[in-house]
């Protein structure tokens, strides 16, 4: 399970992130919303400490991190619990799609190169690239550059994958496939954070919704609860921009 | 240990700053002509105008791989030589002596300035992406209405920072004039130098005035950038 | 004008073999050049890419000298130059610097001056690979060294080669001012020629075209490579 407790983190005077508490159970699929500048993607950064909080808590399964006093070693521990699906996909560019996603396996994890050749072959055949072993990123469309990337994070079996808007930057007929993988690794029990506005996704997939707005939490909850009977103003406003078409019921 | 004469170094750069209006002019003249000569070398290119443009594409690779240097010894013999032997067979009366190494200079910087900025040029006008012309003639403008309203103005901010470059590299060829006899920047250092052998000091003053020089071209030339992106983008 | 006497090509084949029996001095001159140019300026590009202080802003003062003063006036400055600072390190090993033949002086130069090119392409190289490249490597557990290793070198080796290719060119074409201090390679022993036979322009043609070829060959080596290397963009 992933336990954040009173994450802090500040660009300049820019304070962005004012105290975040969330707890995700084994499994939970965890989909955050909230107007752009709000800090969710800050939030996903300093949980894979691609961004540094100032001060707070972070635990992913068994590694505990206080921020504050963390060494290398622990935060590196903790990094590698973690994997990441980036919006831009970020694929090494220089490696063909079999070599990215087996890149983490073979480097980190110190996997035989057979074992995680086959490794990697079976999981790209199952998100649908299996033949496109040999392509390098430059080949690939968005959607495939993105469904490599989803690839090379659950390779790793990482204790929780964060998806940072894993489908912003895909053509919109693209997007389908992408959020169909995404629901079935769901299905898997993988334990996942997204970050998205897709509504469809949140109220289909997660287990929790939670909302942000200025850098802080304003509610979490079910699905239900959350889209559909939001109990704070600034939700409803909110989902009243992306959603004009009225309210929106399950 | 070697003693730096102070005196002299200072009195060395002030003759090296007396020097800079006939560097500048020694650069700046093939740069006008490189830029017209080489403007119509680069359209006649990108025209695909037959047979004139393979001999400027010869002529351009040619000049690029020569050294700056073989190029200005062999221009200035072939030239010298050469006009005296037309002379001396048409029994005409005038001699290369006559020809000021100053003249020679321009005329063989500016054979290399050509092939420089013909490439140049033509990167620019080639940066121009295909639709903008495609739309201008779509809605009935002429080729050279073309060039003066889309291509030119679009290329410009291209163009101008590589402008920049073959201008830095024009100064810096005018430190080789001197083996063809122009009294240039280090001729005149030099012949300072002669009657103490403190040739450090002189090339050192040498040195600071042409990156003094240099770094003035380089601001000046990004001055100018920012300006035409600002014209040209709003 | 049929009867050109101050050009002949049948001097220009002449003087072929007494160019090219100077040859090997030009090579020598770029191979060390290259070499020590290369190792100085990896050296500098770790202290502009780490922005190590003082030796940081050292190295900004001399990539812009390198890159604002003529090359030859570099060349006089190391040649009469590099002799005073030096000797008293170098008299009690028995050498007498202003004894020591130019090549030496030429070959520092040309050192120097590529590794400022070269300390240039390679911080430029590094600093153009897009975040996102670092990011997804910390984000799998990558600890730096293998970031830099798997990831980053490679991709800018790619963005570098190209203006390897084009420094290496250059370094070349500038041992044609060797000459200037009294190296005789290929075209310091035009002189002599000419000295003998009253023409030199031949000569200067002789070298011309064989610059032109070598210059020819190494671009058509380096895009050799670079396409073996575009497997990806």
């Amino acid at each position: 399970m992933i336990e954040l407790k009173n994450i802090h983190k500040s660009f300049g005077h820019n304070h962005v992130l004012k105290g975040i508490d969330l707890s995700v159970l084994d499994g939970e699929v965890v989909v955050i919303l909230g107007p752009s500048g709000s800090g969710k993607t800050t939030l996903l950064r300093c949980i894979d400490f691609l961004e540094r909080a100032d001060e707070g808590e972070i635990t992913v399964g068994d590694t505990h991190v206080n921020i504050r006093h963390a060494k290398k070693q622990q935060t590196l521990a903790l990094v590698r619990k973690t994997a990441m699906v980036f919006q831009q996909y970020n694929l090494f560019k220089n490696k063909t799609a079999l070599e990215n996603v087996i890149e983490g396996l073979i480097v980190v994890q110190k996997v035989e190169k057979q074992e995680a050749l086959e490794r990697g072959r079976n999981l790209l055949e199952n998100v649908g690239l299996g033949d496109k072993f040999d392509a390098y990123p430059s080949q690939l469309s968005g959607g495939q550059q993105q469904r490599v990337g989803i690839a090379r994070a659950l390779i790793l079996n990482p204790e929780v994958i964060l998806f940072d808007e894993p489908t912003s930057a895909l053509d919109p007929e693209l997007v389908g496939d992408v959020l169909i993988l995404l629901k079935k690794i769901a299905h898997q029990g993988m334990t996942m954070i997204v970050v998205t506005h897709e509504i469809d996704f949140a109220v289909d997939v997660a287990t929790k919704v939670v909302f942000m707005d200025a850098g802080q939490i304003v509610e979490q909850g079910l699905p239900e609860e959350v889209i559909s009977h939001p109990k704070e103003e600034r939700t409803r406003q909110f989902l009243r921009r992306l959603l004009p078409e009225s309210s929106y019921s399950i | 240990m070697y003693r730096f004469d102070y005196l002299f170094f200072m009195h060395e750069l002030w003759v090296g700053v007396t020097y800079i209006p006939i560097t500048l002019l020694l650069s700046i003249v093939p740069l006008i002509i490189g830029l017209i000569v080489g403007t119509l070398f680069a359209i006649c290119r990108i025209q695909k105008v037959r047979v004139i443009d393979r001999i400027i594409q010869v002529y351009v690779v040619l000049l690029r791989s020569i050294p700056i240097v073989l190029l200005m010894l062999m221009l200035y013999f072939f030239f010298t030589y050469g006009i005296d032997e037309i002379a001396g067979f048409y029994h005409l009366p005038f001699r290369s002596s006559q020809v000021s190494p100053i003249t020679l200079a321009f005329i063989i910087l500016s054979f290399v300035s050509v092939a420089f900025l013909s490439e140049s040029v033509r990167t620019a006008l080639q940066s121009v992406q295909k639709g903008q012309i495609e739309a201008a003639r779509s809605v009935g403008m002429t080729t050279t209405t073309i060039y003066r309203r889309i291509i030119i103005p679009q290329a410009l901010p291209v163009a101008i920072p590589i402008l920049g470059n073959t201008f830095i590299g024009l100064i810096q060829g005018t430190a080789l004039l001197y083996l063809i006899g122009v009294t240039d920047l280090i001729t005149g250092v030099k012949i300072q130098a002669n009657g103490n052998y403190r040739y450090v000091e002189a090339y050192i003053a040498a040195a600071i005035v042409y990156w003094v020089l240099c770094i003035a071209v380089e601001q000046g030339i990004r001055l100018l950038s920012t300006r035409v992106n600002y014209l040209v983008k709003g | 004008m049929t009867n050109i006497s101050y050009f002949s090509f049948k001097r220009v084949w002449e003087y072929f073999p007494q160019l090219l029996s100077h040859l090997p001095t030009t090579l020598v001159i770029v191979f060390f050049a290259l070499f020590f140019g290369f190792l100085l300026g990896i050296l500098i590009a770790v202290v502009r890419l780490f922005k190590v202080p003082v030796l940081n802003q050292l190295s900004v003062v001399y990539i812009s000298f390198v890159r604002g003063v003529p090359i030859n006036i570099q060349l006089f400055i190391v040649y009469f130059g590099l002799p005073l600072i030096l000797s008293p390190l170098f008299l009690p090993l028995g050498i007498d610097l202003n004894r020591v033949g130019p090549i030496y002086f030429v070959i520092a130069t040309y050192a120097f001056s590529t590794a400022a090119f070269i300390s240039v392409i390679i911080s430029a190289s590094i600093w153009g690979i897009d975040k996102g490249q670092t990011e997804a490597a910390l984000s799998i557990g990558m600890t730096r060294p293998q970031l830099f290793r798997r990831i980053i070198a490679p991709q800018a080796l790619h963005i570098a080669l190209p203006e390897f290719g084009n420094t290496t060119v250059s370094t070349l074409k500038n041992t044609s001012l060797a000459f200037t201090v009294g190296v005789v390679d290929m075209v310091g022993v035009i002189s002599a020629i000419a000295a003998r036979t009253k023409h030199s322009l031949e000569g200067y043609v002789g070298a011309a075209i064989i610059y032109f070829v070598l210059c020819t060959l190494l671009e058509r080596g380096f895009s050799f490579v670079e396409k073996k290397y575009r497997v990806f963009k």
